[in-house]
């Protein structure tokens, strides 16, 4: 299937990633690029109003809106609160360009071409990440083409691969320790989950990561690699059966705080410390998106918190459980290790206005959908 | 009548989000019209609870039935016997505490945001207290858990009451899994056995019940004020509610009730500072309160628990002038305060005094077996399997141009 909707929004992301690459000074880049995300959230939005149903043979006008409405969030965050040097933000358009494009072109080689696309423009070089993500790419491709249990195995590999679940993870810390902020969240955008095949075997291996790498999460000492491996236990969430819109929109949430904290300070040790008098908004963010990811009530992760232990067989809906616990614990540590016990006399900077705006919106969409959580089933 | 009962639960909640969005935006509301809404939102609650237990006595029980908050989700309230006397506490406690902290933390630079997380914590203790499932339960079990956690950590710049909030939390969100496991099993049909004994587990760090108990004492670092409406009423006692309002009692409550209020009673008298000890000694009375709940003696459990609430947050918030107080009481009776706990010199043997001395002032070796031995080998390992995944991944993980050059 064509979506149409979808496919507008790819063209603003196009057109974004042309006008912005153009623009020689960073701090109006930035600007362009902000511009291009509300352009291609007031897109999806209108897209969302049109029907769902074929217009005619495979075309549709509405489908996948939603999907490109929370890409498009997650992609107003990166513009707005990516540090003006090394932000990559052309690349971080056409990331997202490739993701609305997995939902404008619903067909499984296309989609796993795409993904292969994301991958080369994201690779930098890093032998790491080749080693995992080409690969990896190559097993959905191989998995789309092929029919049967052959092809189920290859994709289940493949999004094991892609989306950093155990044993396949060990590129991310590394690669999020290494990529501009931005970029790793507009990598992360893409619904891989679409080529998803349900196996009982991969919801297992999801929970079992979420579980892991929230440990991990829990007793990491930085800010980054916590961040990491809390982005793996949303990622695992998603293939246990969570709701991606909502893993997406509150891991780039949480994955561009903890980036607009490093670009005001040079560690992210949660034994330095920050100051929370000067930096209250950045600290409330933190706490609401890694909430919501948490699965905490009032916010938009709560009702997918509730439904997914009770959707799984009985010892993963335990795991699950344990899973978001510790995840919680993970996310006030971070909270309280970053913005806690320090007085900051170096004039640490709270949101900027242009943050704020994108922070604003994509926090009122969470609570909104936490108040509300029959919203999302309604427009999905 | 539904509408009381919405009231009672909804008002302190719409405060909060009203209060939230107000400071995020940046309004400089005074601080008298800040806490004038807090403390006249939480009066309005209790006020509501005491019109409930009007029509409950005259009408009988109410539940209200207000249909799917989403799929698989529904929403009922119910005011009775139990939860109508818990939403008068917690209201009328609320705005004593706001009132007295009005002049308490007058001119702190978090004035603000100590309203804001005490409308927090009154509109999810309400949503507790009113919730007629145990799906809705645990949105406000949840939401008071943070409160608190954020309370304790409120004096930001200091490192004790930061880790005290942090350890308060890790344990709520430990126990937490017992209650949200309870709504899973309950989902997925087990028996009433591993339901009561999930929710026990709840109960333990909740209520600060042995061995989950060792954050009450670092709780009381926050602000006097949460600590009396949190740790010496509301907060610790939501464990001995949860087992009333869900029928759960026999032997496993009475041992935990039993083990903690000797535990906590010979610890409590160890202490140096006054708040210290009266933690234990809150931890001490909610054990016997679950003492009567495991024994089946509801009505005797939640009289204990109101008439606790009230004395214990008053002892908590006189703490502070503890001195003066003792200077009047020794003036009144015209000789020093008699010692208490002089019958152990009588019962014991001095050996053993010594041993039981050591042990409470080492608070029975349970911290320091809890914190170093189980969690902290367990950050250790994961933080050494960390290290050597990274050393790993950097061996193998050559940068292109490095390679080139």
């Amino acid at each position: 299937m064509i979506a149409l909707g979808p496919l507008a929004v790819v063209l603003v992301w196009l057109v974004g990633a042309v006008v912005v690459g153009r623009v020689v000074d960073p701090r109006q880049a930035r600007r362009a690029a902000t511009w291009t995300a509300s352009v291609a959230v007031g897109v999806s939005a209108v897209a969302m109003a049109l029907p769902e149903a074929p217009l005619a043979g495979p075309v549709s006008a509405g489908a996948g809106a939603v999907g490109c409405l929370v890409i498009s969030l997650a992609g107003l965050l990166v513009a707005a609160m990516s540090p003006v040097e090394g932000a990559a933000p052309v690349l971080a358009a056409r990331l997202f360009a490739v993701a609305c494009g997995l939902l404008a072109f619903r067909y499984a080689v296309v989609e796993a071409a795409l993904l292969a696309l994301g991958t080369y423009l994201v690779w930098s070089g890093d032998r790491l990440f080749a080693r995992y993500q080409f690969p990896g790419a190559l097993l959905l491709i191989i998995g789309a083409v092929l029919p049967g249990p052959v092809g189920t195995v290859l994709l289940a590999a493949g999004v094991v691969v892609r989306m950093a679940a155990f044993p396949a993870h060990a590129w991310f810390p590394r690669f999020v320790d290494r990529t501009p902020m931005g970029v790793v969240v507009a990598y992360q955008a893409a619904p891989v989950v679409l080529l998803e095949p349900s196996t009982v075997v991969l919801t297992a291996i999801g929970a079992v990561t979420a579980l892991t790498a929230a440990v991990f999460a829990a007793a990491s000492d930085d800010g980054r690699r916590g961040l990491a491996y809390l982005l793996i236990t949303a990622n695992a969430l998603v293939i246990t059966g969570a709701s991606w819109l909502v893993g997406t929109l509150a891991a780039a949430g949480l994955a561009m705080t903890v980036g607009a904290l490093a670009a005001r300070r040079e560690s992210l040790s949660v034994h330095d410390g920050g100051d929370f008098a000067a930096t209250p908004r950045l600290a409330v963010a933190y706490l609401v998106f890694g909430l919501s990811l948490a699965g905490f009530p009032l916010l938009a992760g709560f009702a997918e918190g509730h439904h997914l232990p009770h959707a799984v067989a009985t010892p993963i809906a335990v795991v699950v459980v344990i899973a978001l616990s510790v995840a919680g614990i993970a996310v006030l540590r971070g909270f309280l290790g970053l913005f806690t016990r320090r007085r900051v006399v170096d004039g640490e900077r709270d949101l900027t206005p242009l943050e704020n705006y994108a922070v604003v919106v994509t926090m009122a969409v969470l609570v909104v959908v936490g108040l509300a959580p029959g919203l999302l089933s309604l427009v999905t | 009548m539904s509408v009381l009962v919405v009231a009672a639960a909804g008002v302190p909640l719409v405060t909060f989000l009203v209060l939230a969005v107000a400071l995020w935006c940046g309004q400089g509301w005074r601080e008298r019209v800040f806490s004038g809404l807090v403390v006249g939102s939480a009066a309005l609650s209790g006020l509501l609870g005491v019109a409930l237990a009007v029509v409950c006595v005259v009408d009988g029980p109410v539940l209200v039935s207000l249909g799917s908050w989403f799929s698989g989700f529904p929403v009922r309230l119910r005011a009775d016997w139990l939860s109508v006397p818990m939403v008068v506490l917690c209201g009328l406690l609320g705005c004593l505490i706001g009132a007295f902290s009005q002049r308490y933390l007058h001119r702190d630079p978090g004035y603000r945001r100590f309203y804001l997380l005490l409308a927090l914590f009154v509109a999810a203790v309400q949503l507790v207290v009113l919730a007629g499932t145990l799906d809705l339960l645990v949105v406000g079990w949840e939401l008071a858990g943070l409160a608190s956690a954020l309370l304790i950590a409120f004096f930001h710049h200091r490192p004790g009451p930061v880790a005290g909030g942090l350890r308060a939390f890790i344990t709520y969100r430990v126990s937490d899994i017992g209650l949200v496991g309870a709504v899973v099993a309950e989902h997925h049909g087990a028996g009433h056995t591993v339901i009561g004994l999930l929710l026990v587990w709840a109960v333990l760090g909740k209520s600060a019940q042995f061995p989950l108990g060792g954050w009450l004492p670092r709780a009381m670092e926050g602000p006097t004020p949460s600590s009396a409406i949190c740790y010496g009423a509301i907060s610790v006692s939501l464990g001995p509610y949860l087992l009333l309002r869900n029928g759960i009692g026999g032997p496993v409550v009475i041992a935990v009730g039993v083990v903690t209020a000797l535990y906590a009673t010979l610890v409590g008298r160890a202490q140096t500072d006054i708040k210290s000890s009266l933690a234990y000694a809150s931890m001490t009375q909610i054990a016997l309160v679950l003492v009567e709940v495991g024994l089946g003696w509801h009505v005797l459990a939640l009289v204990h628990l109101l008439t606790h609430a009230v004395l214990r947050s008053g002892q908590i918030l006189r703490s502070p002038s503890l001195l003066h107080d003792h200077h009047h009481l020794e003036q009144s009776l015209g000789t020093p305060v008699p010692d208490t706990g002089r019958h152990f010199e009588r019962v014991l043997p001095t050996a053993l005094r010594t041993w039981l001395y050591r042990f409470a002032l080492e608070r029975g070796y349970i911290d320091a077996f809890l914190v170093d031995r189980v969690l902290g080998t367990l950050v250790r390992a994961v933080n050494r399997a960390a290290a050597a995944e990274a050393r790993w991944t950097h061996a193998i993980a050559t940068d292109r141009q490095a390679v080139a050059r």
